[in-house]
């Protein structure tokens, strides 16, 4: 029974094809040791029988992959009567590109120009007498969908069968290749291998390591002096042979598909481009990306307050009151309520308050992570950072570090350059994390209800200049050396979905949570013992210990206007985990006087003008014990580690007194 | 084709396959198979920054962002195929 095998790239309508010719008679079969399924398949033709192959789709006929091996091998060695290639009429030229590797091995093709259909629509046209000569075999078009095509199709192929026809196709690879296939083909005939011998000396040309393997231990040839010399000189020549004749496939389709088919002139320029013409642009691209992030921080605002502002902290507080009041039922000890009630209330429930804001702006920043526009934002700055001498993919490590800077740094990985690697390690912490959203959200309903959206982005922007200002510095005087050159890719703009920008939004929210069960919980654990010891003092005064370092710390944040010991031990906290500045304030001040909303309290501590240089401190000082942990990790170093803990405080603490003494100097209060 | 796209690649400042197609009036997919051919025989690199975090990420919570945060990808012409270019 004569065998009629499909093969085609991946959706070409291969099993469609084999549906409409074998009817209901179709079995799945496995192939023996490999997991790539193949259908099998009864057609009757002509009162014949044929046995229908359905293979694996497959872009080329390499051994790149299990399914384009075991497509090869079932062309050669199992050598169907006929190979029916289903070709997609309206993605031809890549198509093709099998089609040529399936005439190199030299298989009795049949081209079913599928698809017809489609491609009448998109108006594309074929000479398809043209096409059949210059391919050298028969070309039927087919719409497999309709069964339209088929009847021809078959005819053809069936013809085929019994004909002795050299399919060889008038490829040439060039005078040098040519030369050298000759030669080896010369080596390998009549040494009686699985495969034509042509095809092996390209394959070989090609680098193709498992023919390599084949021939290798192959024991009419490994043991043939003037075929291992052979193969010595071509691995020493054959430098770019593989990109030559694949080079050569490409321009004998080219050659082929130029005079054979014509597609309608399409958009010159895509809409992407268009599009990219403006964001990419050398004045407008920054300025627009501003634009963007500050449109995004207002919209937070906008709706997480107007909208959903407020539901968390009455949630919040309506647990906070049923539990504290189930525990007095129950006649807990007075400890636990109180460790309840104001150490876990009041301190993680200030961090979670903040959960609807932090949902929107990462449901904002995956909108236009999936619309495509992040990599043009990233390629804007990493223009600009280019500029500046740095290694412009750092702005990639930078855009990860406004979720975490652990993941941020991590991303440095992919920065080959040890010396652009190690300052966009060291200035990633200036990249603020979600982590401190919650600071500057509490301080904004505080003092800047009005304008939080204009605060977060010069917070933001803030980051980004020192840490550019920081890299700069770094690059200049520390390490000097080459950086290695990437260019980014640009993907084409696209509509988000909803799957992937809510699946953003929950990996950063639900990151948000976990971090606030566990890291923020045992802070705050911590934080609460120490607020009430020594025994015998008031909790949450400055005799606590608490207190006592705060009140030690306290001075160094004089000459920045805020030198409560609250604040300081703040600070302090939030080298533990940045939310632990707020889960700190949250508790300590609504432990002073029962009921205090933690603003309120802040209103009092603070002024506009501390509150911003505070804000500033918390931007920029040194990063959670996480991210020193993991800059150690990653630099394999403790005076590295060291190093950021340290001057990132001294950039913090500059930052904020600067602030504070010129905006006093100002009349700002 | 695939030196000329090589060329298109050393020459742009950013990499738009959908541009270099029309440039080389050649279909996107098309264009495709040749990044990943010259990728494949190591005249192109590739730099994604998908899948760097997954090593020492377990006890971060914010692992999962990382992973799928800017699947951009950056390429390079490496030594081999700045040499093809230069012959
Ligand atoms: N318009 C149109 N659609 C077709 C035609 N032939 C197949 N299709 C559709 O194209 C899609 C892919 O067809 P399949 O037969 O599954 O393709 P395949 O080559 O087997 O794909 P893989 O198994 O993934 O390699 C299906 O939705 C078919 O209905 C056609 O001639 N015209
Ligand atoms: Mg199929």
């Amino acid at each position: 029974m004569a065998t009629i095998a499909l093969v085609g790239n991946p959706n070409s309508g291969k099993t469609t094809i084999f549906n409409a010719l074998t009817g209901a008679n179709q079995h799945v079969g496995n192939w023996p040791g490999v997991t790539v399924e193949k259908k099998e398949g009864k057609l009757n033709f002509n009162k014949k029988t044929f046995n229908i192959v359905d293979l694996p789709g497959t872009y080329s006929l390499g051994a790149f992959s299990e399914d384009e091996i075991v497509a090869r091998d079932y062309i050669l060695k199992d050598r169907p009567d006929v190979v029916i290639n289903v070709v997609d009429a309206t993605n031809i030229e890549r198509n093709l590109y099998l089609t040529t590797q399936l005439l190199e091995m030299g298989a009795k093709v049949v081209i079913a120009l599928n698809m017809f259909d489609e491609a009448k629509e998109k108006k594309i046209t074929f000479d398809l007498d043209s096409l059949s000569k210059k391919l050298g075999v028969p070309v039927i078009p087919t719409v497999a969908s309709k069964r339209k095509g088929l009847d021809q199709l078959i005819k053809n192929s069936v013809a085929l069968i019994d004909q002795e026809v050299n399919f060889a196709p008038h490829l040439s690879y060039g005078e040098n290749i040519d030369q050298e296939i000759n030669k080896l083909k010369g080596l390998l005939s009549d040494k009686n291998l699985d495969y034509p011998s042509q095809w092996i000396a390209i394959k070989l040309l090609e680098g193709d390591q498992y023919i390599y393997d084949l021939v290798a231990n192959h024991k009419g040839l490994n043991t043939s002096d003037e075929f291992i010399s052979a193969l010595q000189q071509l691995k020493t020549r054959a430098k770019d042979y593989e990109l030559d004749i694949v080079n050569k496939r490409y321009e004998f389709i080219s050659n082929i598909t130029e005079l054979s088919v014509t597609t309608p002139e399409v958009m010159v320029v895509t809409k992407s481009d268009k599009i990219d013409k403006v964001f990419t642009n050398k004045w407008l691209g920054m300025p627009i990306f501003a634009l963007i992030m500050l449109l995004v921080f207002q919209l937070t605002f906008t709706v997480g307050e107007e909208l959903l502002g407020g539901v968390m902290a009455r949630v919040i507080e309506a647990l906070g009151e049923t539990i504290e009041n189930y525990l007095i039922t129950i006649k807990s000890p007075a400890w636990l309520i109180a460790f309840i009630s104001e150490g876990i209330i009041s301190g993680v429930g200030a961090v979670v308050e903040f959960v609807p804001l932090i949902v929107v702006l990462y449901m904002l920043m995956g909108l236009l992570e999936d619309s495509g526009y992040m990599a043009r934002a990233a390629y804007v700055m990493d223009s600009l950072m280019r500029a500046l001498g740095l290694q412009g993919k750092t702005f990639i490590s930078m855009i990860v570090g406004f979720g975490c800077n652990v993941p941020g740094i991590m991303a440095t990985r992919t920065l080959e350059n040890k010396k652009d690697r190690l300052i966009a390690t060291l200035i990633n912490p200036f990249m603020s994390c979600g982590a401190r959203l919650p600071i500057y959200l509490v301080f904004i309903a505080a003092f800047f209800p009005k304008h939080g959206g204009l605060v977060l982005f010069f917070l933001y922007l803030l980051g980004i200049l020192v840490a550019l200002l920081m890299g700069k510095i770094f690059s200049e005087t520390l390490f000097k050396g080459e950086s290695s050159y990437f260019i980014m890719e640009l993907p084409p703009y696209r509509r988000p979905t909803v799957r992937n920008v809510l699946r953003n939004m929950w990996d950063n929210v639900s990151g948000f949570l976990k971090r606030a069960g566990t890291t923020i919980f045992a802070v705050v654990t911590i934080l609460w013992i120490l607020a009430v010891l020594p025994f015998g003092v008031e909790p949450y005064s400055a005799n606590s210990i608490l207190g006592q370092i705060g009140l030690w710390l306290a001075p160094i944040f004089k000459p920045a206007g805020f030198d409560s010991w609250q604040a300081a031990v703040g600070l302090f906290a939030g080298i533990a985990a940045k939310e632990g500045v707020i889960a700190t304030l949250g508790m300590v001040c609504a432990g002073v006087e029962e009921g205090t909303a933690l603003v309120t309290a802040i209103q009092s501590a603070f002024t506009p003008l501390t509150a911003v240089s505070f804000m500033i401190m918390t931007l920029l000082y040194t990063p959670c014990a996480a991210v020193i942990g993991t800059v150690r990790k990653e630099t394999n170093s403790y005076k590295w580690a060291l190093f950021t803990a340290l001057y990132t405080f001294a950039i913090g603490w500059l930052g904020a007194v600067l602030v504070f003494q010129i905006g006093s100097l100002l009349g700002f209060s | 084709m695939l030196k000329k796209v090589l060329k298109q690649i050393k020459d742009a400042d950013y990499i738009s396959k959908t541009n270099i197609a029309t440039k080389l009036n050649k279909s996107v997919g098309l264009i495709e198979d040749a990044f990943s051919q010259l990728i494949r025989m190591g005249y192109l690199q590739v730099n994604d920054n998908k899948n760097n975090c997954n090593s020492n990420c377990n006890g971060c919570p914010f692992a999962n962002s990382c992973a799928n945060q800017l699947a951009s990808k950056a390429i390079r012409i490496t030594e081999k195929g700045e040499r093809l270019l230069a012959k």
